[in-house]
């Protein structure tokens, strides 16, 4: 009998044990300590055969004493790696690693060459772009300016970029030959160059996409970037491996894994037992956590993420603009910023964050509850009550509860409703939620506010749609910053949007990771520039 | 009129010698006693917790969050700077509702599906029975996410969603127990003396078979008490700002490890609750069926 109880025991810990590291290790079953290359071969053993094979090549090819395989702990998994649909974070940090862009968007807002070695402006709506000649795709197909426009117009006809390549015209676009293109527009567009450089227009096979398949290529992608994707399990990670035949400087190390956590917690336990070299996606509130590891470290700067209330533009409950002053008055948006992000958030003073283009300071909209109260009554919407919607999440239940309780105060009702993003699109018109959205240059500063965007706000402000298209016109800069503040300031009257907190981007990086240089956005990471002397 | 008053005494000392012969052996077995006890103190602050606590659970002080025990926040203050005792009481009612409400409902559809199943037996009783099947088939957290995802999260579809989980236990404890008395001699009797069916059900039949019914209620009120701590858990619970302690325990997760008390004493609201229910449970098993004790 006390034999049975101890086995039970036992057995009952066994599994405990076994569900805790099932959380922790997000689908990997094997923890490996940094810096051993028997354990990264022992994680290597899981994969197929021909994969074995690689690593070992790989493995040949590298000047001794460089990890043979880095391990990254990513937020979520990407949906697809086909080239035009890089619109998300998750997706472009591994596409940025197999494909690449005409141009490169650098850290100063810069652009620098990258399949084009140069451009000029032929005039207001066309661009000639010089192709690089030595560069083949991961499968020894030549690169010329057809895959170019072949990859282009797809993007162009995605569902999901309708918004951002609105400039862009395939018709007219051509190639003088195979290393020249000349990009063309409908109508003058400042941004060009960035959307070009941003994670919608990678460049792909034309040639392999045709044979293939776009379904059976979003799986096994093909591109011209510094890593290949050899490897995809599915809900638990991606494994890339050097692409030989890449034309730029090769990548350092020969093999990245990254593994998909979901939780911020989960990639933290990633770090403290080794699992990973660099995890991204870290709360600032936990960055202290970091520091108390020993043999890892923080790296953080600010972002271009923003969270902000978007109140439905075309709802009759939000209609009456003193409503909107109302709701905004009864927040005290610092308290608020400091509470739902543990004091590791900045209160944004402005529309969008302080570091994009043209950004104006029009300060900290006044709590005044009082005046809440009064404008309310003014505009006959006591006893107003309306759906937040939020996205999953734990901490926007926080903020959701912070400003469902600020509202309270002043008389007016919210429901909260949590649901992933486009669970709540299907059901139909939405009145109020918590967003987070990215500004980082002129082509998306203040996308969300445009009709095609749809979305967030659902817009339909017409002079302000007439002044964004006009904006992304302007090619001189002043012209631009003047129309920027006009727009700013129309913005923060308005008030169906009220930014409130702009985050940090924060990494999780072993001390021993060299290379590493910070980049306010995740996907721009220089993965292939990192390396781990052993 | 003098006889009604001979012959009610009679009556009532019978009663109440079985229900004292219950209660001898109730008493008799102290954790259950202990379960008792508990469950008392948690239903005065189900009913009271405006006079327990303070009176509005919502009060945020963001400027004093995660404040340890103190004269003012006994339990300390949650992530929003709310007093944790308060919502713990506030919770307490929460939980018992949703909880008797539902095992309610499920008693109620369960031992009317398992009576008429184990009465009359037959066709009726497998047809019953595998729908019955069905259900179990379903765990009950899943079955919870799905009609909450699906109808949306208030506390009437959580109430729902948790009855029709435990609407399969119900009707088969019912039952086995009614299938044990049908055949009976007394239930004969009464068949004899012309009673219709449903008379014989709910005036020989079920009271002769209420005594596993009445332990389920308690077991499941344990499992449905801590269904909603798991729905609430994975953020399908109860909505805010209505204190629950399995959102409690959601919203303190992510900061557990630099402040363990947040999660530590919804914590200890549920396990004693639940605790309290089984052993209470477990102790009126005994009382009501000797038998079985050993």
């Amino acid at each position: 009998m006390k034999k049975q109880h101890v086995v039970s025991l036992f057995l009952a810990g066994a599994m405990v044990i076994s569900s805790l590291t099932g959380c922790g290790g997000g689908g990997t079953s094997s923890s490996q300590p940094a810096g051993t290359s028997a354990a990264a071969t022992q994680a290597a053993g899981q994969e197929s055969k021909a994969e074995e094979t690689k690593t070992a090549e790989s493995q040949a090819a590298t000047p001794a004493g460089i990890k043979d395989t880095l391990t990254l702990a990513a937020q979520s998994e990407p949906d697809t790696m086909d080239p035009c649909r890089g619109n998300g974070v998750s997706n472009n940090i591994i596409m940025n690693q197999v494909y690449d862009s005409l141009v490169q968007r650098n850290e100063d807002g810069s652009i620098t060459p990258r399949l084009a070695t140069e451009w000029e402006q032929i005039d207001d709506t066309h661009i000639r772009f010089k192709l690089r000649e030595d560069v083949v795709f991961s499968n020894g197909n030549p690169f010329t300016a057809d895959d170019v426009l072949y990859s282009l117009a797809r993007t162009k006809n995605d569902s999901t970029a309708l918004s951002t390549m609105s400039w862009y015209d395939p018709e007219t676009s051509y190639a003088e030959d195979d290393y020249t293109v000349v990009v063309s527009m409908y109508t003058p567009y400042a941004p060009a160059l960035y959307v070009l450089a941003g994670g919608r227009t990678w460049i792909g096979d034309k040639e392999t996409m045709e044979e293939m398949g776009e379904e059976n290529h979003a799986r096994n992608p093909v591109g011209t970037g510094a890593y290949v994707l050899s490897e995809w399990v599915s809900g638990s990670s991606m494994l890339l491996a050097r692409n030989d035949n890449y034309w730029g400087e090769p990548a350092k190390t020969p093999n990245i894994r990254i593994n998909f956590i979901a939780e911020e917690a989960n990639r933290i336990i990633a770090l403290e037992t080794g699992e990973a070299d660099l995890a991204y996606y870290i709360d600032g509130a936990d960055a202290s956590r970091i520091e108390a590891i020993d043999g890892y470290h923080v790296e953080r700067g600010p972002s271009y993420s923003y969270y902000l209330i978007c109140l439905a533009m075309d709802n009759e409950k939000f209609a009456d603009k003193r409503v909107r002053h109302a709701l905004a008055h009864a927040i005290d948006f610092e308290s608020l910023t400091s509470a739902a992000f543990d004091g590791e958030a900045t209160t944004l003073t402005g529309v969008y964050p302080y570091i994009a283009e043209g950004f104006k300071e029009e300060g900290v909209w006044e709590y005044n509850p009082d005046k809440a109260k009064a404008l309310l009554e003014e505009a006959g919407a006591t006893g107003l009550s309306f759906e937040l919607h939020i996205l999953p999440g734990t901490a926007y239940q926080r903020m959701a509860e912070i400003i469902q309780g600020y509202w309270a105060a002043v008389g007016v009702t919210v429901n909260i409703e949590q649901s992933a993003l486009a669970t709540r699109e299907a059901q139909g018109p939405w009145d109020a939620s918590i967003r987070v959205a990215t500004a980082d240059e002129i082509s998306n500063i203040l996308i969300i506010y445009e009709k095609t965007f749809g979305s967030r706000l659902a817009p339909n402000d017409d002079w302000l749609d007439g002044k964004l298209q006009e904006l992304k016109q302007l090619y001189d800069t002043d012209e631009r910053a003047a129309m920027l503040e006009e727009i700013q300031d129309y913005l923060y009257d308005l008030k169906y949007s009220m930014p409130f907190a702009e985050t940090d981007s924060v990494y999780g990086v072993s001390d021993a990771l060299k290379g590493f240089t910070f980049q306010a956005q995740y996907n721009r990471a220089n993965i292939a520039e990192w390396y781990i002397e052993q | 009129m003098e006889k009604e008053k001979q012959s009610t005494p009679v009556i009532h000392k019978k009663k109440n010698s079985q229900f004292r012969n219950i209660l001898r052996r109730f008493m008799k077995n102290q954790t259950a006693v202990f379960g008792l006890v508990i469950i008392f103190l948690l239903v005065i602050f189900a009913l009271f917790p405006s006079q327990l606590s303070h009176a509005d659970y919502t009060v945020q002080d963001l400027a004093n969050r995660y404040s340890g025990p103190s004269a003012e926040h006994w339990l300390g203050t949650d992530e929003l700077g709310r007093d944790m005792y308060t919502r713990i009481v506030w919770g307490c009612r929460t939980s018992l509702t949703i909880g008797l409400a539902s095992v309610a409902i499920a008693c109620a559809i369960g031992v009317t599906l398992g009576t008429l199943a184990g009465y009359f037996g037959g066709v009726l009783d497998n047809v019953l029975m595998r729908i019955v099947d069905i259900l179990m088939a379903v765990p009950n957290l899943l079955l919870g996410i799905s009609i909450v995802a699906a109808l949306g999260n208030s506390i009437t579809v959580l109430v729902f969603a948790i009855a029709l989980g435990n609407i399969a236990a119900f009707s088969r404890v019912t039952r086995s127990s009614v299938i044990t008395v049908r055949d009976t001699e007394y239930v004969e009797a009464a068949r004899a003396t012309g009673a219709s069916d449903g008379r014989i059900m709910w005036k020989y039949v079920l009271p002769n078979a209420l005594a596993p019914i009445i332990v389920q209620v308690t077991t499941s009120l344990a499992g449905s008490i801590l269904n909603i701590s798991g729905l609430s858990f994975v953020g399908l619970g109860v909505p805010a700002p209505t204190p629950e302690w399995g959102s409690m325990l959601s919203n303190a997760r992510t900061i557990m490890r630099d402040y363990p008390l947040q999660i530590m004493f919804p914590g200890i609201a549920i396990m004693l609750t639940v605790f309290a229910f089984n052993l209470f449970g477990d102790g009126l098993r005994d009382a009501l069926d000797p038998r079985l004790k050993n």
